[in-house]
């Protein structure tokens, strides 16, 4: 009972520490010709990292643009397909990210990104003081920090899958219709030619018969 | 004990990303989800005000419709909540999981000149527990809290290879499908092409 209580306290005081997880990760959908941004509240002096991917559509690339409270651009690139860029705020207020897809005119863009503000939050304030944990607390730490690392290359190579998937897909469609296509003119191609030479045989025949007689 | 509650009820309000929504405008938003995955959302708004560039706190008549669908367009939840509220649900099938919201102010309309920052956090897999409740409804010790936190991380990570193992299944048939298109558009067009070669002197 009175560690329960104990490990109440330490977690809802380790809540208080509020440089904390701020962070997002969501897919949306990006149409075409259109320009779609974020916003996020940050403090001053935060490492802030900002990751995207461009998971189906076109030429899998989008712009990205990052500006700060003030709107002076930290990071602008064009038609990229995946990128991750780090950064440390200098100002406190409203940071400004968009993704563009408005040099496209027909496709529709599916973009992921991961804005990642501050460090993860520990489950216990004592995490930070490395001396006062014992051997199997520091193990259970070191385990955590691998077992994150491994669901986050998870989610990359999620992301790689579905855009290998898409991409198949897109290829079977077009070798689909391309052989159908193939194949029926071919038919078409092949049977006018004979009908078209058999054609000009028989009307030489006639003509050739009229001048013997 | 009744201040930290109090102040841990402020830290809620912690920040998240948030875009800007015209009043009735839908905001839709896709996971990717393994079945068996547990998915938490929680949402918050205020007003933005484009004269006086700055943030003001809703009228609590607002709506906020959640709408999520599973990767056969089954509605999973449907609902609506107040200007801040959360929503959960597990995935059944493996696929895209769509995560729609838009907000309703019909009782009270927006102000001119006023556009909405939702802010919205989802979160997957191991990342929705609260293991402040976990500790509390088990009476877990810290040593036994850590490792079930690491028994969960394990558990979504084997959902997700569970997960990649289906893809790479449905790859495989893709790819395969592909070869045989090509094998058999081969194989016609060899078929009208040797009669036509072999047979049309003779015609």
């Amino acid at each position: 009972m009175y560690g329960s209580f104990r490990v109440l306290l330490q977690v809802l005081s380790a809540q208080l520490l509020c440089v904390w997880v701020l962070g997002s990760e969501l897919t949306f959908e990006l149409p075409d010709n259109a320009k779609q941004c974020f916003y996020e509240d940050i403090t001053i002096g935060t490492k802030c990292t900002l990751e995207f991917q461009v998971v189906t559509g076109g030429h899998y690339d989008v712009d990205c643009r990052l500006e700060d409270p003030e709107g002076t651009t930290l990071y602008k690139e064009m038609k990229k397909q995946y990128d991750s860029f780090t950064f440390t705020a200098a100002k406190n207020g409203t940071y400004k990210f968009c993704f563009s897809n408005e040099f496209s005119t027909f496709t529709h863009k599916t973009v992921y990104f991961d804005f990642q503000v501050g460090d993860d939050p520990p489950l216990f304030p004592n995490e930070n003081r490395v001396t006062a944990l014992t051997q199997m607390e520091s193990a259970c730490v070191s385990i955590h920090e691998a077992l994150k690392s491994v669901i986050d290359y998870q989610t990359h190579f999620r992301l790689r899958e579905a855009q290998g998937r898409s991409r198949a897909e897109d290829l079977n469609t077009r070798v689909a219709f391309w052989s159908i296509g193939e194949a029926i003119i071919l038919l078409v191609v092949s049977i006018s030619q004979v009908v078209l030479l058999r054609s000009f045989f028989s009307d030489r025949k006639t003509t050739t018969t009229r001048v013997g007689s | 004990m009744l201040t930290l509650a109090l102040l841990s009820a402020l830290c809620g309000l912690a920040s998240s990303v948030f875009l800007r929504v015209a009043d009735k405008e839908r905001a839709c938003f896709t996971e990717n989800l393994p079945s068996r995955t547990r998915l938490v959302g929680v949402y918050w708004t205020r007003l933005y005000d484009e004269q006086g560039y700055r943030y003001l706190p809703v009228h609590p008549d607002l709506e906020v419709n959640v709408l999520a669908t599973d990767p056969d367009e089954q509605v999973l939840l449907s609902g609506s909540g107040g200007p801040e509220g959360n929503f959960s649900f597990t995935s059944r099938r493996t696929g895209n999981h769509r995560i729609c919201l838009r907000s309703n102010s019909t009782r009270r309309p927006l102000v001119a000149g006023g556009a909405l920052a939702l802010h919205l956090d989802l979160r997957v897999g191991d990342r929705t527990n609260n293991y402040a409740q976990i500790a509390i409804e088990d009476k877990l010790t810290e040593l036994q809290l850590r490792v079930r936190r690491l028994t969960e991380q394990v558990y979504h990570i084997q959902n997700n290879q569970d997960y990649y193992r289906l893809r790479l299944k449905e790859v495989h048939w893709i790819q395969s499908s592909t070869s045989r298109w090509i094998f058999w558009c081969v194989v016609v067009q060899t078929l009208c092409l040797v009669p036509l070669v072999a047979w049309s002197p003779a015609w």
